[in-house]
């Protein structure tokens, strides 16, 4: 079953190379849904037995977490694809490779969370740069050519402390596989902490974030989609496998360093969020403020980790939901500012639905089950009132700063161009996942 | 066997002068020079101990690194060089006399890094040098104003990785510098691409 999640949308890559448009567009939708189906099943096998393991590959409940996050986006990603690149004026990025990265691009990403190996999970991140930068290049903008540019040159600079820090774990583990992986205590924290820079790259962690922000505000919707609902996920997974290795190593000092990063970024990002003008980017830096508290919270013990797991499952599909609505922004209004934009809400109805919902989602607002994550991830932080207060101030700055800024895009007079239904639900769709599994964690914790 | 570790120290230490001539220089074409030269000198590092300690993906390694960063990727930019002329210009921005300086001082909190952290958990020969290599290699990415001196400093780093994976037998070596690769030509063709649909690409553009 683990192979068949891989030869999917592999398959889907290669047949994509054929020179026929519309079945391009009919095999990445039908690959992915059944990819998106395959990870759904995956899900439900962990929840029953506590793990999968086949030949070289081992899930557990956060690896099938993120399976399904990945597959998700990348099936509502194929969705909304074929709208979007109709609107696009010119190509940069020859379009009839489009989808055959998009689904290179869910390759690579479903193959590091797969795989047990964190050696093997560094080839692959490393190849889902390759692969996304591509794609971030695909309209003809100068600023997607250096928004690629500046990506693949920070990722690659993060990447190599990510690679120098498994060259210190294997040296004296002798296994890269988290599972089995011990080392002596200032070993594991020398690992981890050149991990937490390597990875924190490219999960965005404060001050290696730079290109987080250009990448995600300038790629095509899908494809930002991607990257923040994702891609930051699965890069998150891979830091995390480090962190616990170095935590079962007794090196617990890694958890107030993790700790730290992690509320920084929050708090930085949040207050970058106040003078956002262009929409996208500052969906982007949401989505670095997520990874911070995320991050915080998985060095916080048990329930700080599954409730970081739970923030990033409902930021996933709210975010998804953002970005796609953005597009359809971007195709009504032909614009990006956030102040050239009003009356969503009339004009386009279901767009502003999903804009409210995903943006209260992404924030952590109740009935949503961030709101639940993040009063636990807050709770657990009690023992260090200086790291509650921070985050807590981060978390309202948010709030309040994201909240507004969609509001005004939704409230107003009327201004923007009518497009296809199917276009507007994709995004209300996604943003209502995320309210469906919220409801769902609800019923779960109140039983 | 102390006759191949010499060989491969001093290796190590020439690679390590030949990053200080990519640090000196102002112009893109002696830059791509030294990173072949730089790239061939392991390339020769790679292949001794891998038949030293008869590993065959460190020998595949020496045969990547000397095709693709000896000779394809610094053909590709040469390449490029003849045909745009932006790159025959002195990169005015960069102190050059500074920029070695600092390449110096960096050059000892390396080694002071490697002895005082590292030292303890590796304890291998000549492992400094691999950590020195990349300090200077992010100099160049950082220092430079041009896309094509941090590709040169992008190739630089990636054979201070492989170099570092090589001394320690990391077993996905060769995963690491395949995909490491695909990424360097990733970043010449983002490089040709622009300037075909763009023009000449300034070079104070696609800073990183």
């Amino acid at each position: 079953m683990l192979w068949l999640l891989l030869f999917l949308p592999l398959t889907a890559c290669l047949l994509s190379l054929l020179p026929f448009r519309r079945l391009r567009e009919v095999i990445t939708l039908t690959l992915s849904t059944l990819t998106f189906a395959l990870s759904v099943y995956l899900m439900v096998k962990v929840i029953k037995t506590g793990k999968v393991a086949e030949s070289v590959f081992y899930v557990d409940l956060y690896s099938a977490i993120i399976v399904l996050l990945v597959a998700s986006v990348y099936f509502f990603s194929a969705l909304y694809s074929p709208f979007y690149l109709r609107n696009v004026k010119e190509f940069f990025l020859k379009r009839r490779y489009y989808y055959s990265l998009l689904n290179a691009f869910a390759l690579t990403m479903l193959f590091a969370s797969l795989t047990p190996n964190l050696g093997l999970m560094w080839v692959g991140l490393e190849a889902t740069t390759i692969v996304s930068a591509l794609l971030i290049t695909l309209e003809k903008k100068k600023a997607s050519v250096e928004a690629a540019w500046r990506y693949v040159i920070v990722a690659s600079v993060g990447l190599g402390f990510a690679l120098l820090s498994l060259v210190v774990l294997y040296h004296s583990s002798k296994t890269l596989n988290w599972y089995s992986a011990r080392l002596p205590a200032y070993q594991a924290t020398l690992a981890a902490t050149l991990a937490l820079i390597g990875f924190g790259t490219k999960i965005g962690l404060f001050p290696m974030h730079t290109w987080l922000p250009d990448a995600h505000g300038t790629a095509p919707p899908p494809v930002s989609a991607m990257l923040s609902a994702s891609l930051l996920p699965v890069a998150f997974l891979a830091y995390f496998r480090v962190f616990s290795i170095a935590i079962s190593s007794n090196a617990h000092v890694v958890a107030s360093i993790t700790a730290f990063f992690g509320v920084m970024t929050a708090l930085m990002a949040a207050l970058l969020t106040i003078p956002q003008q262009i929409f996208k980017r500052l969906f982007a830096y949401s989505s670095m403020d997520v990874m911070g508290i995320a991050t915080t919270g998985i060095a916080l013990g048990k329930e700080g980790i599954l409730a970081s797991f739970l923030l990033l499952t409902i930021h996933g599909f709210a975010k998804a939901g953002l970005f796609y609505g953005s597009g359809n922004v971007m195709v009504s209004y032909r614009t990006g500012r956030i102040d050239d934009v009003s009356g969503l809400l009339s004009s386009l109805k279901l767009t502003g639905i999903a804009l409210i919902l995903g943006s209260l989602a992404v924030t952590g607002a109740p009935p949503f089950a961030s709101f639940i994550a993040e009063l636990v991830i807050l709770a657990c932080s009690l023992r260090n009132p200086a790291l509650t207060a921070a985050l807590a101030a981060a978390i309202l700055i948010s709030f309040s700063s994201i909240n507004y800024h969609v509001t005004k895009m939704t409230f107003g007079e009327r201004r923007g161009e009518k497009i296809p239904v199917y276009a507007e639900a994709i995004p209300l769709l996604s943003a209502l996942i995320a309210l469906g599994i919220s409801f769902g964690v609800l019923g779960v914790l109140l039983i | 066997m102390f006759a191949t570790e010499t060989v491969v120290e001093f290796l190590g230490i020439l690679v390590i002068l030949v990053t200080f001539e990519i640090l000196s220089q102002s112009y893109i074409k002696p830059m791509v020079n030294a990173i072949a030269l730089q790239s061939i000198l392991l390339s020769i590092l790679f292949a001794v101990i891998g038949i030293q300690k008869h590993v065959n993906e460190l020998m595949v390694i020496a045969v990547l690194t000397f095709s693709i960063r000896g000779v394809l990727i610094p053909s590709i930019i040469s390449w490029d060089i003849k045909k745009n002329p932006i790159w025959s210009y002195r990169e005015l921005e960069t102190m050059v006399s500074s920029l070695v300086l600092t390449g110096v001082i960096l050059a000892i909190i390396g080694y002071i890094v490697y002895r005082v952290i590292f030292h303890t958990v590796l304890n291998i020969r000549g492992g400094a040098l691999p950590v020195v290599l990349l300090l200077l290699s992010f100099l160049i990415i950082i220092a430079r104003k041009n896309a094509v001196a941090q590709l040169i400093g992008y190739i630089s780093e990636e054979n201070a990785l492989l170099y570092a994976s090589a001394l320690l037998n990391l077993p996905i070596i060769l995963e690491a510098g395949v995909f490491l690769d695909l990424l360097g030509i990733a970043l010449a063709g983002i490089i040709l691409a622009a300037e075909k649909e763009y023009g000449h690409v300034e070079l104070e553009e696609l800073v990183g």
